[in-house]
């Protein structure tokens, strides 16, 4: 079954080898992003699965368009290790052997390899446990790699992560994180592990998100922006810290994947009005947990008046939880008042040739394009 | 109207190795925090013994002998349970020696029929043409088929289908998926490995077995 | 950490009874052998089944049954879901549920809020951030041929931290380290 099947015509077409494609999927608790930067060279960055298909999204969308993978995908990002942008890329990995595998300089620290290799709690996950999928997506890569002879390339402030050697050159850059906060961004992952007599169980991901890496994309003239889940408030200045030094960007972008799901604490005006141009194109990936839903509607309402181009990559909906039809299973889940968390298909997906001005813009599934 | 229902299923876990029966006790199992205080007042010890341990849990029945531990539950919301308690117990007991390991199904199905019941047998093990020319109505006792172990494993898996101790017009299907832990040391390393990564996947390929065999020995000729 | 060491120690309830020690009858040779085959169970081989009894006896009580069911208690699942608990309120936890599916098609990820009082008394402690749990949804029936529709929460009994020092390297960690870093 595929999440395509009713757009088949137009969403099989693959992108041309002088076009740009930036597809951004939102399935409502995950996010990811596909970038083809000409030439059947791709990018992955992020991963989600979406309720009802095989695989993560981004790889099941490249198999549609009948790409190989082992070869096109030059570059896999995992920009951080929450289950909503981490779940399935461990299989994205597996796919592609030629991609270089980048993931957030903060974590290159023997704590985090052994809470991930070497701890109570990798020991205890075991590949069909779900509760656990940052931890166990990295256990996965980190031993696919070793095993492939492989080593990550730790991305972390104004580092070129991969260039491409194609006629519209193409160099992907991270802006972060900086290293003044390596020390605290792994204080603040052990806080999360519990001490003592505690059977093991599920580490939360920490708040504020200090490993978070934002991505530069530059392809012929294009800039696009992927902001990731990078925060400014009170505890973390991060937005601040990016902006004191930008040493790669030479021109502003017209496209801007906003930080932490268009979240107040993703915001910072630096973002307006040093790295993006007027009016840009911007999407947002919905998110939701535990009765809180991002964007709010605040939210929108924010970044409404920086732009006339929002777009959202989910659109949420009171939609009940579970195909069964057992009575007594809906029963159950109506007593738990449940709420479903992994939604329908939602995709944007953004096309632009090299040498033209204006982005083609296609919503699927449940994305949508905010009017004003 | 349907012939036969699935009225019970059974999971078990069973390790050969080498145990110390005495030290397992209900009591020994809360003071390590794998089962709770109240399963283990309520527990019904039937013999506790340097050479044979036995005793029910609400949730699963366990026998040690000294060179078998064997945990058996016919709850289906404990069959996650009981893989999770003998990894549990495993890793409290490290260096125990596990060198065959059996991740058992078994189905009860109940027909309704006696006739049906009948031929299902027939179905299954064909008396035509030489058991019926030798024997005054024959029927199934049991029969076993033995078959390869999924590819990168050491073992094999057997069939089994004889009627049920718990239904007097009973069919018992039960897969044996038996596993040889060949390992360089002999302790419950790998033994915990394959639990955790084989343990699902075996109950789900052993249901599929089951249901394909019933499927096949009810359907109408 | 237990002992195998000490095979032949003299478990506790049998002591009580003894004043100098165990007793011959109870400590002869084949003791498991003869419980086995006096409860009616035998070994043929080695093999990883459980033993189990086909008693005659217990097949021709069933004979005499007017029903073809006897009350045999047992469970079966409808719906599996492995929860992980997100929030504790006063009288209520949130949990993100997975769905127990072979299948990542058929992936669901629900969140619910369950109260604290339907989860067993011994357990209670248990009810933190973090934890782990499966909920199954599914119907008992009892001996009485009686059945009941319900869902359970069993929470998963998982090795604690206690020990674990995240400061410490381990060989494993540094073989991990040099090898992402590119350092073989």
């Amino acid at each position: 079954m595929s999440f395509l099947t009713p757009y088949q015509e137009s969403i099989k077409i693959p992108p041309e080898p002088n076009e740009i494609e930036v597809c951004i999927f939102g399935a409502g608790f995950g996010e990811g992003i596909l970038i083809h930067v000409g030439n059947n060279e791709w990018i992955v960055v992020d991963s989600c699965r979406f309720s009802g298909i095989n695989g993560p999204a981004a790889l099941h969308y490249l198999q549609t368009l009948n790409i190989e993978t082992t070869h096109a995908v030059k570059l896999i990002v995992a920009t951080h290790w929450d289950d909503d942008h981490i779940r399935g890329i461990s299989e994205i990995v597996k796919a592609c052997g030629s991609a270089k595998i980048a993931m957030s300089a903060a974590i290159n620290d023997k704590k985090f390899i052994k809470l991930v290799v070497d701890s109570p709690l990798s020991k205890a996950v075991s590949l069909r446990q779900r509760a656990n999928t940052g931890i166990s997506e990295f256990n996965q890569i980190f031993h696919h790699l070793k095993s492939q002879s492989k080593h990550i390339d730790y991305a972390l402030n104004n580092k070129m992560l991969w260039k491409s050697e194609s006629l519209n050159s193409t160099d992907i850059v991270s802006l972060s994180p900086n290293s003044q906060i390596f020390e605290k961004a792994i204080q603040s992952i052990i806080s999360q592990i519990p001490q003592g007599n505690v059977p093991v169980g599920s580490i939360k991901a920490p708040k504020p998100n200090y490993t978070s890496v934002v991505l530069w994309v530059r392809a012929g003239e294009e800039r696009i922006l992927l902001g990731a889940d990078l925060e400014e408030s009170s505890h973390y200045k991060g937005w601040s810290i990016l902006l004191e030094d930008k040493m790669f960007i030479d021109k502003k972008s017209n496209l801007y994947k906003v930080a932490h799901h268009g979240s107040k604490t993703g915001e910072h005006s630096g973002i307006w009005t040093d790295l993006l141009t007027e009016n840009p194109l911007c999407i947002i990936a919905p998110w939701t947990l535990g009765g809180n839903l991002l964007p709010t509607p605040d939210d929108i309402q924010r970044t409404v008046s920086r732009t006339d181009n929002l777009y959202l990559a989910h659109q949420f909906s009171e939609s009940t939880p579970s195909t069964s039809k057992e009575k007594h299973v809906k029963r159950a889940l109506e007593r738990i008042k449940a709420k479903p968390l992994l939604k329908e298909f939602g995709m944007v997906r953004l096309r632009k040739k090299f040498n033209e001005t204006e982005w083609k813009s296609e919503c699927f599934g449940s994305a949508i394009k905010v009017n004003i | 109207m349907r012939k036969a229902f699935l009225e019970v299923k059974e999971q078990s876990i069973v390790l050969i190795g080498n145990f110390n029966p005495a030290i397992f006790h209900p009591q020994w199992l809360a003071r390590k925090d794998l089962i709770g205080s109240a399963d283990a007042d309520k527990a019904s010890i039937t013999v506790n013994h340097p050479d044979i341990s036995e005793f029910q849990l609400s949730f699963c029945n366990i026998q040690v002998l000294v060179d078998r531990f064997s945990i058996t539950s016919s709850q289906e919301t404990h069959f996650k349970s009981i893989r999770d308690l003998v990894i549990n117990i495993l890793k409290f007991l490290p260096e125990t020696p596990v060198i065959q390991m059996g991740i058992n199904l078994e189905h009860h199905y109940n027909f309704s029929d006696e006739k049906e019941y009948i031929q299902f047998g027939h179905i299954i093990v064909p008396k035509k043409p030489l058991w019926d020319s030798i024997t005054d109505d024959p029927g199934v006792e049991k029969i076993s088929i033995r078959f390869k172990q999924d590819e990168g494993y050491e073992g094999h898996k057997v069939i089994t289908l004889n009627p049920s101790n718990k239904y007097k017009l009973g069919v018992r299907l039960q897969v044996n998926d038996h596993l040889d832990l060949l390992s360089s040391t002999p302790d419950a390393s790998m033994a915990i490995s394959l639990l955790e990564k084989k343990y699902d996947l075996s109950i789900e390929k052993s249901s599929q077995l089951i249901e394909k065999v019933f499927n096949y020995g009810i359907s109408s000729k | 950490m237990e002992s195998q060491a000490n095979k032949y120690s003299i478990p506790l309830h049998l002591n009580e009874n003894s004043s100098n020690g165990p007793s011959n009858s109870i400590y002869r040779k084949g003791f498991a052998k003869n419980f086995l085959k006096e409860a009616g169970m035998e070994r043929d081989s080695v093999q990883t089944t459980p033993i189990v009894s086909f008693p005659q006896e217990e097949v021709i009580h069933h004979r005499n049954l007017n029903k073809n069911t006897q009350g045999v208690s047992h469970s079966l699942i409808l719906d599996e879901w492995e929860g992980c608990i997100t929030d504790v309120k006063e009288d209520t936890f949130i949990a993100k549920l997975y769905k127990q599916t072979q299948s990542e098609s058929d992936l669901e990820i629900i969140e619910g809020e369950f109260e604290i009082r339907s989860v067993p008394e011994q357990d209670r402690h248990l009810i933190k951030e973090g934890v782990l749990f499966y909920w199954m949804i599914g119907r008992e029936v009892k001996e009485t041929t009686q059945i009941i529709h319900g869902d359970t929460i069993i929470f998963r009994r998982m090795p604690s931290w206690k020990g674990f020092d995240i400061n410490n390297s381990s060989a494993i960690t540094d073989e991990f380290f040099n090898a992402l870093s590119g350092k073989y």
